[in-house]
């Protein structure tokens, strides 16, 4: 895809891989990528299992790294700056691109230390700070109201939906700008999954999201831009409402009416 | 993978070939029924409409089930947009049938008037772009569609032909203004016909290359966007 015409350039993209190619020892995992992420956009990537939609979103903050022998080709841009060179700082590139994974991982501590645990790190310990930031990563989570008197309590025993959301908030705590969700509702109920939904449309105004799903219906009731990916390739990117409406492609169209899969 | 929803769909499909069937019918019948004089053919029009507007209905619950239940998208989302705009123009045609032969009817009682080579012409011309039209819709084909929606512009000629025609004829022998009238009227039906033909185009074009291209919806959006119109 010639990323000139991509509509995601059409504003300054936060994140873009160019030729972005990836194997995981011998496996060809992605093949030639070219995608933008544009700034307080919501992109979905959309694609049956094992297509490199994962694969994709874990590039943008070098996650994949952690399943060696990953071998990358191309470069992927955060602000412009290839983050594929050696002095790319993963701890501070993490930090500003989140993760929130598949199954909820709550640290086995209290609500409060949960979202605390990032901004501590930083090297924040005012208390009243500390106060200040939990609150409102809760809020912008959607998760203060159901937990503000109970802060104390253990995050483990917070329902799926909740400890998902408190993943949320943990992850914006640090106010990272971009954040990566990798299926984020496939384990939750319809009600869990639309709270997901939701507080994903209202944190968009401050961050870019990127989020991987197997729900295409999500895709197209959450996000901007979806991106369709087959076998490690990118088969088309747009603005979603032409995606599910009138795609390019053929593989697109046969894809998302269930006409193979 | 053939899906269920996959298979209804062409179910649907086939109700809307049977009730363009229907529609092609009624139309041939009354226009035979108006050069024949013959009152027992209209009156079958008349009675067999109502298999027309029981298929309309039909469609239109099938219609609203899948989109409720199957979140359908891309070709299949428009295709059942529009099925049910299709259902509806073919459901006028057989409205527009029946005024046809109703003016049969009367013209039955009527002494023959002058007139009635132009509008079975324009008659004929009428039921063969809503067959292609018919066709192109059901075969998905995007080019015999635009090529239906062209040849439009033949109907409102033959229209305003006839309208001449009488006009002035009805002024010279007041006489023959009651068949007349009559033949005038099938005229307009005949031409109304042949703009829900042309709709039934624009909607097979819809579907097979997501355009939009009634009320020149697609010029307009190029001209505002400076982009090519949508394509594959």
């Amino acid at each position: 895809m010639n990323a000139q015409a991509a509509p995601a350039t059409a504003m300054e993209p936060v994140l873009k891989t160019q030729n972005l190619s990836l194997w995981y020892g011998a496996h060809h995992a992605l093949n030639g990528v070219d995608l933008a992420i544009g700034v307080n956009r919501i992109t979905a990537i959309i694609g049956p299992s094992g297509c490199g939609k994962s694969t994709l979103l874990r590039c943008f903050n070098r996650m994949n790294d952690l399943f060696p022998p990953v071998r990358y080709d191309g470069s992927i841009l955060f602000h412009g700056q290839d983050v594929l060179g050696p002095s790319t700082d993963l701890v501070a590139l993490r930090r500003r691109v989140g993760m929130v994974f598949q199954r909820a991982n709550p640290f086995p501590m209290s609500i409060f230390q949960n979202v605390a645990y990032g901004p501590r790190l930083q090297g924040i310990s005012s208390r009243r700070k500390l106060e200040e930031i939990v609150e409102s990563a809760l809020r912008r989570a959607a998760l203060w109201e159901e937990v503000k008197d109970r802060l104390n309590r253990s995050a483990l025993g917070l329902s799926g939906g909740q400890q998902q959301r408190l993943c949320i908030a943990r992850a914006l705590a640090v106010e990272p700008e971009v954040l990566l969700l990798d299926e984020p509702a496939s384990a939750l109920d319809p009600t869990a999954t639309a709270k997901i939904e939701e507080l994903v449309l209202e944190i968009k105004t401050s961050v870019t999201v990127a989020i991987v799903t197997h729900n295409m219906q999500q895709a197209a009731r959450v996000s901007d831009e979806t991106a369709f990916m087959l076998n490690g390739k990118l088969i088309e990117e747009g603005p979603t409402r032409t995606l599910f409406t009138s795609p390019r492609e053929r593989l697109t169209e046969d894809y998302i009416t269930g006409r193979f899969g | 993978m053939e899906r269920h929803f996959h298979h209804d769909l062409h179910t649907l499909q086939d109700r809307l070939g049977e009730m363009a069937g229907r529609v092609e019918t009624a139309l041939s019948k009354a226009l035979e029924a108006m050069n024949r004089r013959d009152t027992r053919l209209a009156r079958e029009v008349v009675d067999e409409d109502q298999a027309i507007d029981r298929i309309e209905l039909e469609v239109e619950r099938r219609c609203l089930d899948f989109l409720g239940l199957q979140q359908p998208v891309a070709r299949d989302l428009r295709f059942l947009v529009a099925s049910i705009r299709v259902s509806n123009y073919l459901e006028r045609m057989g409205d527009h049938a029946v005024n046809l032969a109703q003016s049969a009817q009367k013209l039955a009682d009527l002494p023959p008037g002058k007139g009635m080579t132009e509008v079975m012409a324009m008659g004929e011309r009428t039921m063969r772009m809503l067959r292609d039209a018919v066709s192109a819709w059901l075969a998905h084909d995007g080019p015999l569609a635009k090529r239906v929606c062209e040849s439009d512009a033949e109907i409102d000629t033959f229209k305003a032909q006839i309208f001449a025609k009488f006009s002035s004829e009805m002024v010279h022998d007041p006489g023959i203004v009651p068949q007349s009238l009559e033949l005038v009227l099938a005229s307009r039906n005949l031409e109304r016909v042949a703009d829900l033909a042309t709709n039934v185009a624009e909607e097979t074009v819809f579907v097979a290359d997501a355009r939009v291209i009634k009320h020149h919806a697609d010029e307009i959006a190029e001209k505002s966007s400076g982009r090519e119109p949508a394509g594959r």
